[in-house]
């Protein structure tokens, strides 16, 4: 017992020191609320900073001058990992280019909701500017969300929401985008004729609700007839193509006239399929999400129909801005006095043949997949 | 009727395990505050006895009396509560509990849910007091020496209010000093009153503690010796029983002196103390000695499987490697005594387990040729009588015999010329063990050495053309065939020298 | 200096030499929200570490603990929703939930004799996909739904400025250090652990301290899924997705030998506390996470690798001899 005791204590003297600590480190930090001790030192040439402390409530200038004081945000993914990041990674080394005064920490919870909760945690506890976050819950994350919101600190999500009001949400590919891809893919049928739904993996259509707009858009407006909908595990091209092959040999020449793909990952796949099965003669209507290169020259080479071009450069980029934009007014979603979430949804251009050019020209895939 | 002075009395007790007699019309006596030793060569049924002593197994006739009375024990439990014991050596402790924790796990003393251990610790202080044991009650038991560890095992007996306490083998993992620290155990229980029944094949164990003595053989009793009686020469002749005369006259083997293995001055850790010998091809080499007498130790010092302290290894002049399969190259072989765990791999057909060692052989550029694999495995199970004659069958389903078949063809297909055997006949049946002679004799015979580590006599003194018998982890007497007998290698393994042998 | 001792107090060592590290090289480490939230997030695997330190000295191992955590998470979200159910019930309907999942542990290690290995890793399954079963939906599609049963959520919060979680995990780090160290359940769970069947040789009933063993855990992970639903306001289907291994981990760095025998609740705390702690340092150096997995790795091999050499010094002189095997010949 002898040693139990000795442990015991030492664990609670471990504790008692810690806290002591604490509670001195404590005392300093809660006197400048908001913004570190050094804010208040860089002049502003810009005018737009006032003097820091108490953000004034929703006002331009309220917050920090964007231009001259060290600013840093938080960004919180549900992973690092995956193609999409390279051009995010791309867009937040420009931003800070642009912005030698910014600093842009990238978490990575690794698909671990416990994880993500305890980096907004770890942004607020380390007084982030703001916090940029693609919620992996659309609840789970509420708390932290509003303990952020309190604390000061705007939080934007992209994407992936979450209920809690929070300062502001930018939507992207979506339901939306799938309602658009169902105008253009039912005018290319002349609205008729069989289609497939290749859609979100099961887990995640919370987030990626696309399919689901497509379809309601078909039933609602035309006479086309869905044959199936069925979900691709990961979104990943070697799924997409062997769920394909198997569809291709259950439907056969006449009975399938287009495939609406929630990604374009899956669209790459699909296309592999039916070229692999010598059905690439049918005219079968493929059309998928988002852009990437691959995609634009295939349908450059008339093998895929079309696909709805967000540019995701573009699109990281205005989380950025508007990030710095609620930094500069000092706007959260508390001091604005909001009761719902603002959304904005971002811009989707239909291609296909026509202005596919046009769109390779300017797309920031190209010229990531360039470097 | 049992003598009312007897603690423990067994009369007329017989066992049958598969029609195979086992026990025949076993007796046994056991006084109170009587050391009493029981002696007997392997399969003797010592064992089987104590088996039923403590309940684990049913006897098929007979009958147990204790202090006179008839008593029936049918489980452990029964000879518990008749306060007979075994000590089952460190194995049945928990080494991340304290001394008090051992004794009393099963029947702690508890009070509101929660034990009492100052109760319980007073309780082990006041049994540890009344024998004068050298232990601390908080110590925990992983941290102790084995000696220490059984007499954690003997309070935990005593706790139990223990009369008869049976300990089998209890030096088998004791040091010297250890040793001596039980018997010391052992003479202050005596003191007090508490029996014990005191299984060992260490013949200066059982002068240096036995009251009296039961000699076992093949199943039966063949005597009861007080103290004064035991003497060497008594108690191997009883073991040993009618000696058979065989002809020791048989023509000498040719030496191949060209081929020869060499040790000298191995230690290994506190088993080995300064080994020499020289084997020769020609010749089957055959090692006697106790369990624990360092012979398992030597052959696999001389394999490559352990790392010798000090000392050299040399085949023909040059030093042997320190790595098992340097020397299996170099043409070393090993038929070691737990077969199941080292000999072959259960799982694996009898064709992949003859040709484990032989890939190097069997295989250019790392591609192993399954032609080749499967040609040598239907020469090797042709040669060898394995039977059922599958290649396909796994070595797990084959009879004993068999399996220790295709552990030695996997080495005697190799032609090696150093074949190192331990134990090589355990559990295989008569037939099957002359075959194994047979193809033993006939490697040496093409000018191999042969090396066996045997504890059945019989096969020793039968088999071998020369017997270095060891004792405490050296050689002690050195036998030619002619030489040897049973009695004279079990004497010496005991360490007493006769006339036949040359003292080392 | 005994064995157990020299073990306690690397891993005090451990947590404490990272925690001076953090402290004095990254600004907020020592912040006070830092550490309340600290002792917060650590309590989740804490929790779960604790109950799992019951089997782990038993000699076995849970990997289901993560199924359990979500599913009793779920069951807790699902409860919350009923109009005017008091938190103590949701509370209490989690941590059943979890004893029901570890008695079908039990039964099916003691009943139907699976391996321990195999019957928790096909149960932890079973339990995940019954969360994605009882999971809130919208049109088909699992969403989750934020709770506003205050009742509940106020077991989520603070008393005192420290949270109701981190307290519970203090308290029951005594408790099961008692219970451990001070009844007969404990004594013969080190046994158990130690040597099976040495135990049951000694009267110690494996499969009863085998199946509390896993109840036991279960009731754990189920608590500490109760308190972080009732944190978050939510239970998401993935929940309890690394939980079983970062509690597993948890125990061996705490000093917990997998095989049995050895370590006690304190360790499994400590363990707890260290897996969050490398966490932390994580996000301050803001390293990839992929960081978090190498570090635990590495530690877990440095503790485990010092642990054998240790046991090889103090406990194997020699290993149990199976004295037996010569006269199974008979």
């Amino acid at each position: 017992m002898k040693k139990v005791k000795r442990a015991l204590t030492l664990i609670l003297l471990v504790l008692t020191v810690a806290a002591l600590l604490a509670s001195c480190t404590g005392n300093t930090a809660t006197t400048t609320p908001g913004t570190p001790p050094s804010a208040s030192a860089g002049a502003s040439p810009s005018g737009g900073g006032t003097e820091s402390g108490q953000a004034g409530a929703g006002k331009l200038g309220g917050g920090k001058d964007i231009y001259n004081d060290p600013v840093k945000i938080a960004w919180i993914p549900l992973s690092t990992a995956g193609q999409v990041n390279q051009v995010i990674d791309l867009v937040w080394k420009d931003a800070v280019r642009i912005y030698p005064n910014v600093t842009i920490t990238a978490f990575d919870p690794g698909y671990d909701i416990n994880k993500q909760i305890s980096m907004i945690n770890e942004a607020i506890t380390d007084k982030y500017d703001a916090i940029m976050l693609l919620a992996m819950d659309t609840a789970a994350c509420n708390d932290a969300i509003t303990q952020a919101e309190k604390a000061g600190i705007p939080v934007l999500t992209v994407d992936c929401g979450a209920t809690a009001v929070h300062t502001f949400h930018l939507q992207g590919t979506d339901y939306g985008s799938g309602q658009l891809a169902g105008q253009v893919v039912a005018k290319a049928l002349n609205n008729t004729g069989s289609y497939l739904v290749l859609d979100a993996p099961a887990e995640q259509k919370a987030i990626g609700r696309m399919g689901a707009g497509f379809i309601d858009y078909m039933n609602a407006s035309t006479q086309c007839k869905m044959l199936e909908d069925v979900s691709i595990p990961n979104w990943s091209q070697e799924n997409a193509n062997t769920t394909m092959r198997d569809l291709l040999t259950k439907y056969q020449p006449g009975q399938l006239q287009a495939v609406y793909c929630a990604s374009d990952d899956i669209a790459m796949g699909a296309l592999q399929a039916i070229q692999a099965a010598g059905r690439d003669k049918e005219g079968i209507i493929l059309y998928g999400n988002v852009g990437y290169l691959p995609v634009l020259n295939a349908i450059k080479a008339g093998q895929i129909y079309g696909t709805n071009y967000s540019d995701t450069y573009a699109h990281f980029y205005t989380v950025f801005h508007m990030a710095l934009y609620f930094i500069e007014t000092g706007t959260t979603a508390v001091t604005a006095g909001y009761t719902a979430t603002p959304v904005v949804y971002d811009t989707l251009i239909p291609v296909d043949k026509s202005n596919v050019d046009y769109i390779m020209s300017v797309s920031r895939y190209a010229y990531v997949q360039g470097q | 009727m049992a003598e009312n002075n007897s603690l423990l009395a067994c009369r007329g007790i017989c066992k049958q395990f598969g029609g195979i007699p086992v026990l025949k019309s076993v007796d046994l006596d056991i006084g109170p505050g009587e050391v009493h030793a029981l002696m007997g060569e392997n399969g003797a049924g010592k064992s089987t006895v104590i088996k039923i002593i403590t309940g684990v197994y049913a006897m098929d006739e007979g009958q147990i009396f204790i202090d006179g009375a008839p008593a029936a024990i049918a489980c452990r439990q029964d000879a518990r509560e008749r306060g007979i014991s075994v000590i089952y050596q460190e194995l049945s402790l928990f080494p991340a509990l304290d001394v008090t924790e051992n004794v009393f796990i099963g029947q702690e003393l508890s009070r509101y849910g929660l034990t009492r251990k100052k109760e319980m610790r007073r309780r082990v202080r006041a049994l540890i007091d009344k024998y004068g044991f050298d232990l601390d009650p908080a110590a925990v038991v992983g941290s102790m020496g084995m000696a220490q560890r059984q007499m954690v095992e003997i309070l935990k007996a005593l706790s139990m209010d223990a009369r008869l306490i049976i300990m089998d083998e209890p030096t088998a993992s004791l040091s010297a000093s250890e040793t001596e620290k039980l018997f010391e155990t052992i003479d202050s229980l005596r003191k007090k009153g508490t029996s014990i029944l005191y299984i060992s094949h260490r013949l200066e164990e059982i002068y240096r503690l036995a009251d009296r003595l039961t000699v076992m053989r093949d199943g039966e009793n063949v005597g009861v010796l007080t103290r004064d009686e035991i003497t060497p020469q008594k108690v191997t002749a009883m073991m040993i029983g009618h000696e058979l005369k065989e002809d020791k006259n048989r023509e000498r083997r040719h030496r191949f002196e060209g081929n020869r293995l060499e040790v000298k001055g191995l230690w290994y850790k506190d088993l080995l103390r300064d080994v020499s010998f020289t084997a020769y091809g020609g010749e089957i080499l055959g090692i006697g000695g106790l369990v624990g007498s360092g012979r398992t130790e030597l052959i696999r010092c001389v394999y490559g499987a352990a790392r010798p302290s000090r000392g050299e290894i040399a085949l023909n002049g040059r030093p042997v490697s320190r790595s098992v399969g340097k020397n299996i190259k170099a043409g070393f072989g090993l038929v070691p005594e737990d077969r199941r765990g080292e000999g072959f791999v259960p799982l694996l057909s009898i064709e992949k387990n003859l040709a484990a060692a032989s890939y190097d052989r069997l295989a250019s550029f790392g591609f192993v040729s399954r032609k080749k694999e499967v040609a040598f495995a239907t020469e090797a199970i042709r040669s060898y009588d394995i039977r059922p004659p599958v290649r396909q069958l796994p070595v797990g389903n084959l009879s004993g015999g068999n399996q220790q078949k295709v552990v030695l063809g996997r080495w005697l297909s190799r032609k090696p010329r150093v074949l190192l055997l331990d134990e090589p006949t355990a559990g295989v049946d008569v037939g099957v063990k002359h075959e194994l002679y047979h193809y033993m004799r006939a490697l040496a015979l093409s000018g191999s050495i042969v090396v066996m580590v045997s504890s059945d006599l019989e096969e020793l003194t039968r088999v071998s053309d020369r017997i270095l018998v060891m004792y405490g982890g050296r050689f002690f007497e050195e036998f030619e065939h002619e030489k040897a007998t049973q009695s004279a290698v079990l004497l010496a393994a005991s360490g007493q020298h006769t006339g036949e042998g040359a003292a080392l | 200096m005994n064995t157990k001792n020299i073990r306690r107090i690397i891993s005090v060592l451990l947590v404490l030499i990272l925690a001076v590290i953090f402290s004095f090289t990254t600004r907020s480490f020592l912040d006070a929200r830092n550490l309340v939230e600290l002792f917060r997030e650590s309590a989740l695997v804490g929790i779960v570490a604790l109950g799992a330190s019951f089997v782990i000295i038993g000699g076995g191992i849970d990997l289901s603990t993560g199924g359990i955590v979500t599913v009793s998470g779920l069951v807790c979200a699902r409860l919350s929703f009923i109009p005017g159910i008091p938190g103590a019930l949701v509370l209490l309907a989690g941590v059943l939930t979890g004893v029901v999942c570890g008695l079908l542990n039990a039964v099916l290690v003691t009943r139907v004799h699976l391996t321990e290995f195999v019957a928790t890793l096909a149960s932890g399954f079973v339990y995940s996909g019954l969360a994605m079963l009882i999971a809130f939906r919208e049109g088909g599609i699992i969403q989750s739904r934020a709770i506003t049963n205050a009742s509940f959520t106020f077991l989520g919060g603070k008393i005192g400025g420290i949270y109701n979680i981190t307290a519970v995990w203090v308290v029951l780090m005594i408790v099961m250090m008692l219970v451990l160290t001070k009844t007969t359940f404990g004594l013969h769970t080190y046994a158990q652990g130690s040597n099976a069947r040495s135990a049951l040789m000694s009267g110690v009933n494996n499969d009863f301290i085998k199946g509390s063993g896993f109840v036991i855990c279960g009731a754990c992970a189920g608590l500490a899924a109760a308190f972080v639903v009732a944190k978050n306001a939510a239970a998401p289907v993935t929940l309890g997705s690394d939980v079983a291994f970062e509690a597993i981990a948890a125990c061996v760095v705490g000093g917990l030998v997998l095989g049995g025998g050895r370590g006690d609740a304190v360790g499994a705390f400590l363990g707890g506390l260290f897996m969050q702690l490398i966490l932390n340092g994580i996000y301050k150096y803001n390293l990839p996470i992929a960081y978090q997995w190498i570090l635990m790795g590495a530690i877990i091999v440095l503790v485990t690798a010092f642990d054998a050499q240790f046991n090889k010094l103090r406990f194997g002189q020699k290993k149990p001899r199976p004295v037996e095997r010569k006269e199974a010949v008979v």
